[in-house]
């Protein structure tokens, strides 16, 4: 057995850029907390070469066996780590000289370290530790400007983060107890001749777990309030980074924990996934509120992401499919929450009237992004869905597929919504609404739409980045 | 004399009951809290037995890990609720209402 700590260098650079950056907000003055900026961004780069290394050597399972560091791991910690440099971009003006700037990064560093650690985890035990370090320091980002919404948000994303949490341990108990270890492979072997409504019961409870984490139902109700209540920054946070460690969590406990045969969780996730993408997408319709739009917008999302789990192990489509559209989806979103922190008072979409005669460059960042999240080419995600809706008819679930499509196609009005008065309108009335929040915002946003159009016309140079096994 | 594994795991289902419905039915945030923490503490009862049974000592240093977590979760919690008192006199969980839609 490895114990190198080595092994586990993004996740380390992370947290211990976390604590200097923790002790040293004590001392920093409130106008020279960039210097925590730098730090956090500097984090993230060093986390991208190491994983770049990492990648180069062959895949292992570190520490007793309770952490692996495969290609998903990998693919993890790359779409996590870029994740939280497009966040710390996108929040450098919303946050400038702000009481708690650096408690924000340090916050922003500790749970993008637990959605990395989730997805690696090989062991109940240490998922369930990588739930609450990806949760904990996210309710505090949620509430961090202490403005009357942001408590809110705080307070209903804790109290549902705290219930299926324990719901998630409880399952954890049942497992550990049917199987006598809380390591997936030993799991895998010992719950093949368990009873069977036990092990259901136990992987239920743990899908719950996750499903909170991603976002999706019955576990979405926190999504909505959680975004619109938070600062933007906060909010691009909450729809990407956890929802890659809750993914990358269920796709390696689905198949690497439960044996093959002995509960059908292949039809619950589908069930779930369709059920997802649905309620997000008709909910999203009647929005008038940017965020709570976008909020709703990645409830759908996740449905269409939750298809590759319930397809996984079937086939090694599901594998990439789910990593390439990981990736797309977070810079894409990223990329429209880039555009809303530039607009700081445009909180409606009639706010967006004339957005192209005042910013065009912004007007066109903000449709390549929407255009984007309905996968229209040659955006990112219309690759992602194309590689999904094709692992999803390989896997035999021909019905998600068609009822994806005809959420993709429904989807489209609530963009448009947003995007034709934005286009078509004459100049606003109130020019004010459309005033600019800063540079960084705005070049974030020009950089994340750019990265969107760059990741779907190369999509066949990253596409094979995600595949490869995952240890047995 | 020993006492069966079952009567240990009946009473932890048993707390964990109490605590769930208790969390989806009270309105007070501070009782929804301590019902959190006795689902937590039914989680811990359930690692102790098992861990007696299987005679494996990881149960009992799961049962360290959950009371740590429970520490810090309910930091933040409190936290929380401090925030949103500072600012409304309500102490139930009716009257974080404006948030909705």
């Amino acid at each position: 057995m490895k114990e190198n700590p080595a092994a586990l260098a993004p996740e380390l650079a992370l947290v211990v850029a976390a604590v200097v950056g923790a002790v040293a907000s004590g001392w920093l003055p409130r106008r020279r907390q960039w210097a925590v900026r730098l730090l956090a961004a500097g984090a993230c780069v060093g986390g991208l070469v190491a994983t770049a290394l990492a990648m180069l050597g062959p895949p292992e399972r570190v520490f007793d066996g309770s952490y692996a560091i495969d290609p998903a791991t990998n693919a993890a910690r790359v779409v996590v780590l870029g994740a939280a440099l497009v966040v710390i971009g996108l929040s450098a003006e919303p946050l400038r000289a702000h009481p708690h700037e650096s408690e924000f990064y340090v916050l922003l560093l500790l749970a993008s370290a637990g959605a990395i650690a989730l997805v690696g985890a090989d062991d109940l035990l240490t998922v369930f530790a990588a739930y609450l370090l990806a949760s904990v320091p996210s309710y505090g980002l949620v509430g961090l400007l202490r403005d009357r919404t942001g408590s809110e948000a705080s307070l209903k994303y804790y109290l549902l983060g705290a219930l299926f949490g324990i719901v998630m341990l409880a399952g954890a108990t049942v497992l550990v107890g049917l199987g006598a270890t809380s390591s997936y492979p030993g799991l895998r072997e010992a719950l093949d001749s368990a009873p069977r409504a036990a092990v259901a019961f136990g992987a239920v409870c743990v899908t719950a777990g996750l499903l909170f984490k991603i976002g999706g139902v019955p576990a979405q109700f926190w999504v909505p309030d959680a975004v619109d209540g938070a600062s933007v920054p906060a909010a691009a946070f909450v729809t990407t980074i956890p929802k890659i460690g809750g993914l990358g969590a269920a796709f390696r406990f689905f198949t690497e924990a439960l044996p093959a045969g002995r509960v059908d969780w292949a039809l619950l996730v589908a069930v779930t996934a369709a059920c997802t993408m649905t309620l997000g997408n008709f909910a999203a319709f009647a929005q008038t509120r940017v965020k709570r739009l976008l909020a709703y917008s990645t409830i759908g999302q996740v449905g269409y992401l939750l298809m590759a789990v319930a397809v996984a192990g079937r086939n090694g489509l599901a594998q990439q499919a789910l990593w390439y559209y990981l990736a797309a989806y977070t810079v894409t979103n990223l990329a429209a929450f880039a555009v809303v922190a530039e607009l700081p008072a445009a909180r409606t979409l009639s706010d967006y009237r004339g957005l192209a005669h005042h910013r065009p460059l912004l007007a066109g960042s903000l449709a390549v992004s929407l255009l984007g999240l309905v996968g229209t080419p040659p955006t990112a995600l219309f690759v992602g869905k194309l590689e999904i809706f094709t692992a999803v008819i390989h896997g035999g679930y021909t019905w998600l597929a068609v009822l994806a499509i005809l959420n993709t196609v429904a989807s489209l009005y609530y963009y448009l919504r947003w995007l034709v008065p934005a286009f078509l309108h004459a100049p606003s009335p109130h020019p004010a609404v459309l005033s600019s929040g800063g540079t960084w915002s705005a070049a974030t946003a020009y950089a994340a739409a750019t990265a969107t159009v760059i990741l779907g016309v190369g999509a066949a140079a990253v596409l094979p980045l995600g595949a490869g096994h995952l240890l047995p | 004399m020993t006492i069966h594994a079952s009567w240990y795991l009946t009473l932890g289902a048993v707390l964990f009951t109490i605590g769930a419905v208790g969390l989806l039915v009270r309105r007070n945030v501070l009782v929804m809290f301590m019902c959190i923490e006795l689902m937590l503490n039914a989680a811990n009862l359930t690692f102790v037995t098992f861990a007696r049974e299987l005679n494996d000592t990881g149960g009992q240093v799961a049962v360290f890990f959950v009371l740590v977590v429970a520490a810090a979760e309910v930091v933040v919690g409190l936290g929380v609720i401090v925030a949103i008192f500072r600012r409304r006199v309500g102490a139930t969980a009716d009257d974080v209402h404006m948030l909705k839609g």
